[in-house]
């Protein structure tokens, strides 16, 4: 169970993510930032129907959950930015609190993203559990 | 919290006085009319000025500008001071876009004669001039010249690129801050910055072609070469993704050895990290928030550079007798370390402005000996379908604001909102119906940057003129713009 929503603040842009579990928060923090970057991010566009998916090793070992989210998060922007790819999913191997390994599963990026993103933030960010559920709230400068 | 918390010590200064319940160690102040303040009132920006005073060793006041807005860690339009010898440095009181800022160039041509070029000039700019996402510099610079614009910034550009070196005196710390620890820059800051020297970003950023409208101070239009009736250029942009890289990078770092100290001040906000500026951690944020200053001032000099020979190309003359000059070029995302008096006595003192513009008087050595009679230029950009102003610093400045003014309109709608606001408007056309043409790749990025997503430009100006940090010198209407 994954869900994910965009939001706007006055000058940024933020998504609201929720899912069971380090696993699920994660997966919603990933397919959250593609509707950002695409507001015609599809579901159906899940790795496993594509073709062309490169697997990058992610790994990182940090001091909070935040910790993770922020620094998985800006993988994925500076996938983009610099080697045009996107994340389009996260096969996840190991999950904790404060760490995450993984494999990035990137597709070549053919559209336009609808933004740029500069960085994550770690602006009032606190993720919170209720009953196993992960809620978070990420807000990104553009 | 509420407008009767607030004195109203003039129509455009609002102080909260600092209490311990908030856990404010110096007042709040904030430069605006009353209803600014209620419109900042509605959001959490001025919990923000309020976090802000919360921060240990903070000098005098916690700052606002009239074009405050939420942002994250400071609010945007935020200004603290901060000791230099026993202080703190924050990465959330510069922001990710390390001296994004604005250049405004003069020319001696007369609106009248770009008309019919002004379709020519707008394409060609969005065509030549990278923008965007991933669009990359079409000066691409191999490994030493990139170092080389890290530590010599605007210097290097028209050293080896383009341009006068002339040109570097009008530039805020003359384009370039002391910067000479390169092993400290990460390998991926230089990957995502190394092809956007000489390209204008997305987002708010824009180039912009102006009719000179106004003239309100004769004599500092004259000193800053504006004439009623000529062409302006404005140049918006920042250190790209160098800076944010930049920013990333030591917000992790000085995260990892301070973030149980904010829990202890019971600060909430992890924007909010610092480190203190005597630290390993803050002298290495401080020289790699050097370096993405100089990458911005090569940044906007390359693209000025490029404006120039378009313009060259149309009017087929030379950029001399097109009467092309630098009018200023300043960071209103930086922190400085710069001398001011503090209760009568002069301090060194690291002025942190985010949102922000530097506003120096006449007479400070800081600014160009030809504009030292009347005050350094304040330029004060307003929405992409609204007028710019040029100010000049002020005396007062110096004494109430650490010599600090408004950096522009401030936007009002979240980007959400303005889509929404804008979905049945035609936003090109509405602009062209007032004479002004605009050139972007992004239909969506127009749409939240509709005129309507910001403050009146007229109101900030009134309120920063009003509070005395700055004064109005020239007002400058868009004719053509091209965003990023």
């Amino acid at each position: 169970m994954e869900t994910y929503d965009t939001f706007s603040t006055t000058a940024d842009v933020g998504i609201r993510i929720h899912g069971y579990g380090y696993t699920g928060l994660f997966q919603s923090a990933i397919k959250g930032l593609n509707l950002l970057y695409f507001n015609d991010w599809d579901d159906e566009w899940t790795p496993t129907a594509l073709t062309s998916i490169l697997r990058l090793p992610f790994e990182f070992h940090g001091d909070s959950c935040e910790n993770v989210l922020v620094n998985l998060l800006s993988e994925a922007v500076y996938l983009l930015q610099t080697e045009n790819k996107i994340t389009a999913g996260i096969d996840i191997k190991e999950v904790g609190e404060t760490h995450i390994k993984a494999d990035l599963l990137t597709i070549p990026c053919t559209m336009e993203p609808e933004l740029e993103i500069k960085s994550v933030t770690y602006h009032n960010l606190e993720v919170h559990d209720k009953n196993g559920v992960k809620y978070a709230e990420i807000i990104f400068d553009v | 919290m509420e407008l009767n918390e607030f004195s109203k010590v003039s129509p455009h200064r609002w102080l909260l006085e600092k209490s311990k319940n908030r856990g404010m160690n110096v007042d709040a102040e904030i430069f605006a009319t009353e209803e600014i303040l209620k419109t900042a009132l509605e959001d959490e920006s001025i919990q923000q000025v309020i976090n802000v005073s919360a921060l240990p060793g903070i000098v005098s006041r916690s700052f606002a500008m009239p074009d405050i807005h939420y942002g994250y860690g400071f609010c945007i339009g935020a200004a603290a001071a901060f000791p230099a010898d026993s202080g703190i440095v924050l990465p959330g009181g510069v922001g990710y876009d390390i001296n994004c800022g604005v250049r405004l160039i003069s020319t001696n041509i007369n609106a009248g004669d770009t008309e019919k070029y002004r379709e020519s000039l707008g394409s060609s700019i969005l065509r030549d001039i990278p923008t965007g996402l991933t669009d990359k510099s079409n000066h691409q610079l191999n490994q030493k010249e990139f170092a080389r614009v890290l530590k010599n910034g605007a210097e290097e550009i028209v050293t080896n690129f383009a341009g006068n070196k002339d040109d570097l005196r009008f530039i805020e710390s003359g384009g370039k801050l002391e910067f000479d620890e390169p092993e400290i820059i990460s390998d991926r800051a230089i990957e995502r910055g190394k092809t956007q020297v000489g390209s204008l970003g997305g987002g708010n950023h824009f180039i912009e072609i102006q009719v000179i409208d106004e003239i309100y101070d004769q004599e500092a239009a004259n000193a800053f070469g504006l004439k009623k009736g000529n062409i302006s250029v404005m140049i918006h942009s920042g250190s790209r993704g160098f800076g944010h890289q930049v920013a990333t990078d030591f917000i992790e770092r000085i995260r990892k050895k301070n973030l149980e100290r904010l829990a202890k001040l019971n600060i909430k906000d992890p924007q909010l990290i610092f480190a203190e500026i005597n630290s390993k951690e803050g002298k290495h944020y401080l020289q790699a928030l050097n370096a993405a200053s100089n990458f911005a001032w090569a940044n906007r000099h390359l693209l000025m550079q490029d404006v120039i020979s378009i313009f060259e190309h149309y009017f087929k003359s030379s950029a001399a007798k097109l009467g092309f000059r630098l009018v200023y070029d300043q960071a209103h995302n930086i922190a400085k370390f710069e001398q001011h008096m503090v209760e009568g006595k002069k301090e060194l003192l690291l002025v942190h402005r985010k949102g922000a513009t530097r506003a120096f008087p006449p007479g400070h050595m800081e600014i160009p000996a030809e504009y030292r009679r009347v005050g350094q230029p304040v330029l004060i950009p307003g929405s992409m379908g609204t007028a710019s102003y040029v100010l000049k610093g002020t005396q007062k400045a110096m004494e109430v604001s650490f010599g600090t003014s408004a950096h522009g309109a401030g936007r009002r709608l979240s980007r959400h909102k303005a889509i929404k606001f804008a979905l049945n408007i035609n936003v090109r056309d509405q602009l062209k119906e007032k004479n002004i043409l605009v050139f972007t790749h992004s239909k969506k990025g127009l749409k939240e940057e509709i005129p309507e997503a910001y403050k009146e430009i007229d109101d900030v100006i009134e309120v920063t003129e009003g509070a005395g940090i700055s004064e109005k010198v020239a007002r400058m209407i868009p004719l053509v713009v091209v965003k990023g």
